[in-house]
């Protein structure tokens, strides 16, 4: 943490970007402590600003038809309500995009026939199931079938051994013949 | 069905294509010749957000604190 003046943390695009990257690589439970640390930061850079604008309006001098100081009312302050920061903001829409798209990858589409079911409506209506067996499977079937019959590939060592000795063996037999 | 891909079963790992590399390359060395532009190191970081790569990530995420000097 030596630079919180970075304009790179300031940018809630880039902040965004980091965040989306981190769930994606599996480290969301480092999104809470990244959101914490660039509150931090910039909170730090805010009051870093904030004294640098004090000690710049105390050391010009004040005009001289300045009011008194006004005295002070206590008021009681307002509960200070739960404001979620824009680092926060910014998590809560990270995390929430990435929920819907495993919800929406993960289940599959509701048949209107269901969602019929489980509202209550159509009770008359029969529920029509078909199975239908896709494509990509039987490829996939082929595919293993092949792969257990032939081992992956590992045949073709076996073959080309297999030709070496056939044709070693030819060959030592020709020579037999021949001599 | 015996096909090539059955014989040669070899998973092929998901790369991005020249184009994408050189692309990311020239972000890349743009990021780094200009580093308080934050829209260069934008623009580097949704590259590599669109490749989709595991590596392309964490890179993001590398370069994001060293750049913000977020690891205490």
């Amino acid at each position: 943490m030596k630079d919180p003046s970075s304009p790179l943390l300031q940018s809630p695009e880039a902040f965004k970007i980091y965040l989306t990257c981190l769930e994606k690589v599996g480290q969301t439970s480092s999104i809470n402590a990244a959101v914490g640390k660039r509150d931090e930061l910039l909170a730090t850079q805010g009051a870093t600003i904030a004294a640098d604008q004090n000690g710049a309006a105390e050391s010009s001098p004040a005009p001289l038809d300045t009011p008194a100081a006004s005295p002070v009312v206590d008021t009681p302050s307002p509960e200070p309500s739960k404001v979620p920061s824009p680092s926060e903001v910014i998590a809560q829409q990270v995390l929430s995009k990435s929920t819907a798209q495993k919800t929406s990858s993960s289940a599959p589409p509701v048949p209107e026939v269901l969602k019929l079911a489980a509202t209550g409506e159509g009770q008359a209506a029969p529920i029509q199931v078909s199975i239908v067996e896709r494509r990509l499977s039987l490829l996939r079937n082929y595919d293993l079938d092949a792969d257990l019959l032939l081992g992956k590939g590992a045949w073709i060592p076996r073959l080309l051994r297999f030709l070496v000795l056939v044709t070693v063996s030819s060959f030592c037999g020709s020579n037999a013949f021949s001599t | 069905m015996i096909s090539l891909g059955s014989i040669f079963s070899t998973k092929p790992e998901a790369t991005p294509t020249p184009h994408v590399v050189a692309l990311i390359t020239r972000l890349e060395a743009e990021a780094n010749v200009h580093p308080h532009d934050v829209s260069k190191q934008l623009a580097l970081f949704e590259a590599l957000l669109d490749t989709k790569l595991k590596s392309s990530h964490e890179l993001v995420i590398t370069r994001w604190e060293k750049m913000c000097e977020f690891v205490s």
